[in-house]
């Protein structure tokens, strides 16, 4: 059992808990670890459908099966993983049975789950209590709204919160520091109070308006307005590449898909993106053409 | 009224009032008498003219002494508990002497220091050692005191008095001044450096010893009696301190009071970076509930219980300095204005260190300094070439001087982020994370941070200070731990079984108890995120979000996301979801087939990213839009079959009409011919039927089917 799994378990027992207590946790399970991974765990459990996120709390979600597309004959599953629940999966009577666990380095061992027919599937899923979903990330993608739509949804007061003074982001997609910056400027910013980080995008100056959103929207957002701004011409190249050989969808450093994406992303494989060292880029798997392009149509519009 | 002690009387009741009232409830009470306390009260009761109080007390106590000097006292105590504690003790004003007596000799303790003193005070020849009688009297008028305060269930404080094992007979009056008042009122910060909640039941000698190795800065703060038994080595009043800090503990309410008494309302400095202020606040206490709070003529709402207030205009610079607020709480309950002077009080430090808060959004003090935090800190002048050497320290790189905040002359502030731990020097030591200095648990699966309920799974490692560890670790009274160079055991490989655990560390009890499953068996999932769409378009109208707020998965709204389970409202009905793709086992045979004559074998394969990331796990069905890519025809039909069945699968895309009115191919491949035989018999869904028949018709006309149909 991996550190992750533990951490999984540990969550579906407790249900519900603070960030704190998360972080607490986590650095204790990963002492090895550079003790800022923690956020970008408790993400990847989010994307993973196992979590939710809100405000300094996470919840686990709910246990629910979904189906795969290109699946070779196993279903996944997400959400709350107790004990309790594996072996009731273990014992059901409608012939779906638990795969072997599959180790991934950076989330929770993979369950797959093989079944007969879907009908039998969805069967076992209503005995055991548990949610069934029929592809869900292509469904999820297809319902998501675009990046424009979740800016637009976020709109606040033009001034950035509090008096913490903002980061601001770089070229290099990191937030850096910058000497009396008011965050009045076009671009994005964080804010980091107490451990919560807050972000921020800016599309011109006052009184455009400001959105706050997740990291990953406002990165991409940003990365959208600069290159606009080169090219002095609305952003028609996309900066997510796919692979029709291999079926994946890359992205390069720093440019994880926004969270929403992203989950919808990870559901159609139940893998997070790996990093390849060789192409640079993150890779996300078992991804066709049609969910590529809606992908990038929802990132561009 | 008691016989023979009315002459004294107004001075029993005074004490009693001074000493032993409401308002120690419930908290360890001292009659911590010395010649300024007698003064005080003498005044506030108008027992002696301005400065004599001291005279007035002992004028009234050696006018009744006897041959055994304490024997009335001994007395009146006794008739007075038998008539059920009527009216003050009618022994305090002796006790007050003997008090004033060990008092007087100022740390020394033993016989000989004490009973010269005390005879002295008692108007009796000051040779001669213990008073005749006095071992059995002063003994019962104490015990009587405690049945007192016992009978009243606390209502008046809780009894201190304690005879020690050192010092017969001198070990009561001495329990009683070794802490001042001062002295008490310091102990909230040792208790929280320490680590120590209220409450809690640690064994002196464990205090002690923490207090002993307590930072020079707090240590110091304590008066020189104190400061002078933890420099010693005398057993008897290292005994009766230990003995009063267990007490201090176990009845601490986790507040924190001045040396009058007085509760304080602790002040904590903010920073704006944003628009460079540096304010304070203070968290609003209960007592402060509907009352209105007065600050140099300017009068406010007291706000919220438990959350912060700023002050108005507040002397940053005598903050800094340690200085102190003085307000006026005025109580509005009943019509009346009830009036109250309280003090706000902050830490007394060079170094002052602030976190983001999230409900302030702001820096503020009172934050635990833990890794992985930003944090800003205002340093005296003197100390900063010290204080960025060790910021640099923690966090590797060189903290940033925040030009923007302006602190007062004489400080200067700075902006870091701690990623390890490491020891300061005392001065210095806010700066770094650190742990408690008592025994504790840390990290582990823990459900219940309360009970130390953790998973059997994650049992949490134990850490201890090793500097002040002076027995052995034990678990469950026999194992014993050996921690590592760092203090910490890690309980994890010890394969504790679920249930309770004991450990015994340094003189602290730790329960730790173990479980396999806590989880609710029917949760509530509340984290929905929403969104809607508007007229009919994919036209998003609100996203609740991460920190947006959450919604009930009954919630009207188009589209709800909890985890990986989507509930979508009238959209996937719009968005015309096409006919998926059929799956199909991965044994046996699969053909494609397009216009008659057409066929291609497929090969189903494990998923490449299936492969690749799940090695040794095996395709089980295969999709066929996967397989589709390389065949060279437009797909109509895909047959499935085994040795003992043939099915046909209409698939997605295939027109509705077909016209087949080609030309035989001169050429068929193998597969077509392998198939062919047996498409007569194929089982189709009934919604395909009539296609297939039509498709199959074609076929039989241009001669491609071997034999007649069925």
């Amino acid at each position: 059992m991996t550190g992750h799994d533990l951490l999984l378990g540990w969550m579906s027992e407790r249900h519900k808990g603070s960030f704190e207590r998360f972080r607490e946790t986590w650095t204790w399970l990963f002492r090895e670890e550079d003790p800022r991974w923690w956020r970008r765990t408790l993400n990847d459990l989010q994307t993973l459908g196992h979590v939710e996120i809100d405000g300094g709390r996470w919840e686990t979600a709910t246990p629910t099966i979904t189906t795969l597309p290109n699946s070779g004959g196993y279903a996944l599953l997400c959400g709350k993983r107790t004990d309790r629940l594996v072996r009731a999966i273990e014992g059901n009577t409608h012939g779906i049975r638990l795969a072997r666990p599959v180790a991934q380095s950076a989330g929770p061992s993979v369950q797959l789950i093989e079944y007969e027919a879907i009908s039998a599937l969805a069967s076992a899923c209503a005995d055991l209590g548990i949610r069934f979903e029929r592809v869900v990330s292509d469904r999820l993608l297809e319902s998501s709204p675009t990046l424009n739509d979740l800016l637009l949804s976020r709109k606040i007061p033009d001034q950035l919160p509090g008096g913490v003074q903002p980061t601001v982001l770089g070229d290099d997609l990191n937030f850096h520091e910058q000497e009396n910056c008011r965050g009045t400027q076009p671009g994005a910013y964080c804010v980091e109070l107490f451990r919560q980080q807050r972000y921020f995008y800016r599309h011109g100056a006052p009184p455009a308006p400001l959105f706050e959103c997740g990291l990953q929207v406002v990165r991409y957002a940003e990365l959208r307005r600069v290159r606009a701004g080169q090219q002095r011409t609305p952003v028609k190249s996309s900066p997510v590449e796919w692979d029709r050989d291999t079926g994946q969808l890359r992205v390069a450093k720093g440019r994880r898909l926004p969270e929403l994406f992203e989950r919808a992303t990870v559901l159609r494989s139940g893998f997070l993106p790996t990093w390849d060292n060789g192409l640079r880029r993150w890779v996300y798997h078992n991804i066709d053409e049609e969910f590529s392009q809606l992908l990038q149509n929802k990132l561009a519009s | 009224m008691v016989a023979g002690v009315s002459v004294g009387n107004e001075w029993n009741a005074a004490l009693r009032d001074h000493f032993y009232h409401p308002g120690m409830a419930r908290r360890p009470v001292y009659l911590c008498v010395d010649r300024a306390v007698i003064e005080t009260v003498s005044r506030a009761y108008d027992l002696a003219p301005e400065g004599q109080g001291v005279d007035a007390l002992l004028s009234s106590v050696r006018s009744r002494t006897a041959a055994e000097p304490l024997h009335p006292w001994f007395r009146a105590a006794v008739q007075w508990k038998s008539a059920g504690f009527p009216g003050p003790p009618p022994f305090l004003d002796m006790l007050a002497v003997t008090v004033l007596a060990a008092s007087d000799v100022s740390g020394r303790i033993g016989s000989n220091a004490y009973y010269q003193p005390l005879r002295l005070l008692l108007g009796l020849p000051r040779t001669g050692g213990m008073p005749r009688g006095f071992d059995n009297d002063i003994s019962t008028l104490w015990n009587v005191l405690r049945d007192w305060l016992t009978s009243q269930d606390g209502a008046f404080g809780l009894p201190t008095a304690n005879l020690g094992h050192h010092f017969p007979n001198v070990g009561w009056a001495s329990s009683q001044v070794i802490l001042r008042p001062a002295d008490r009122a310091k102990l909230p910060h040792f208790f929280t450096a320490l680590g120590a909640g209220p409450g809690e039941d640690l064994p002196g000698t464990v205090l002690l010893e923490n207090l002993r190795r307590a930072p020079a800065r707090l240590r110091s703060s304590f008066s020189r009696r104190v400061v002078s038994i933890l420099d010693g080595k005398t057993d008897a009043m290292s005994e009766l301190l230990a003995d009063m800090l267990h007490q201090e503990l176990l009845h601490w309410d986790g507040g924190w009071r001045d040396e009058d008494d007085r509760q304080l309302v602790q002040v904590l400095l903010t920073a704006d970076e944003f628009n460079g202020r540096i304010s304070a606040v203070y968290r609003v206490p209960e007592r402060f509930t509907g009352a209105r709070i007065r600050f140099d003529g300017q009068e406010e709402d007291a706000g919220e219980v438990g959350e912060y207030a700023y002050l108005p205009a507040p002397d940053v610079k005598l903050l800094l300095g340690g200085g102190e607020v003085s307000a006026t709480r005025i109580d509005l309950d009943s019509g009346k204005r009830i009036r109250e002077r309280f003090r706000l009080t902050g830490v007394q430090n060079d170094v002052r260190v602030l976190a983001g808060d999230d409900e302030l959004g702001e820096f503020v003090e009172g934050h635990r300094v833990t890794l992985d935090l930003k944090l800003v800190v205002l340093v005296r002048e003197h100390l900063v070439p010290e204080a960025t050497c060790a910021m640099h320290k923690l966090s590797g790189e060189e903290p940033r001087r925040l030009q923007r905040l302006r602190p007062p002359t004489g400080w200067q502030a700075f902006k870091y982020r701690p990623v390890r731990s490491t020891r300061l020097p005392a001065n210095l030591a806010s700066l770094a994370p650190r742990d408690s200095l008592l025994a504790n648990f840390t990290g582990g699966l823990c459900v219940d941070g309360r009970s130390h309920t953790y998973l059997t799974s994650g049992p949490p490692d134990l850490s201890v200070n090793l500097e002040v560890l002076s027995d052995v670790v034990t678990l469950n009274d026999f194992t014993v731990l050996q921690p590592d160079s760092e203090g910490r055991v890690r309980l994890t490989g010890l394969g504790l079984a679920e249930g309770k655990h004991e450990i015994n560390a340094g003189g602290r009890k730790l329960t730790l108890r173990l479980v396999d499953e806590a989880a609710d068996q029917r949760p509530d999932f509340t984290y929905w995120r929403a969104w809607d769409f508007r007229q009919g378009e994919k036209r998003l109208r609100r996203l609740i979000a991460s920190g947006g707020g959450v919604v009930s998965a009954d919630a009207e709204h188009d589209v709800l996301v909890n985890g990986a389970s989507l509930i979508v409202r009238d959209v996937e009905r719009r968005s015309g979801h096409s006919r998926p793709w059929p799956e199909v086992r991965a044994g046996g045979q699969h053909v494609v087939l397009g216009m008659p004559g057409q066929a291609v074998s497929i090969v189903p394969r494990t998923p490449l990213w299936l492969s690749k990331n799940a090695p040794g796990v095996e395709a089980r069905t295969f999709d066929v839009s996967a397989a589709m890519r390389d065949v060279a025809f437009s797909p109509l039909w895909l047959v499935d079959e085994t040795d003992d069945r043939i099915e046909v699968h209409r698939l997605p895309g295939s027109p509705a009409e077909v016209s087949y009115t080609g030309a035989c191919p001169s050429k068929v491949s193998s597969s077509w011919r392998s198939v062919a035989r047996r498409l007569a018999e194929a089982i189709i869904d009934e919604r395909d039927v009539h296609e297939w028949n039509g498709w199959f018709a074609a076929a039989e006309r241009l001669g491609l089917i071997p034999e007649v149909r069925g």
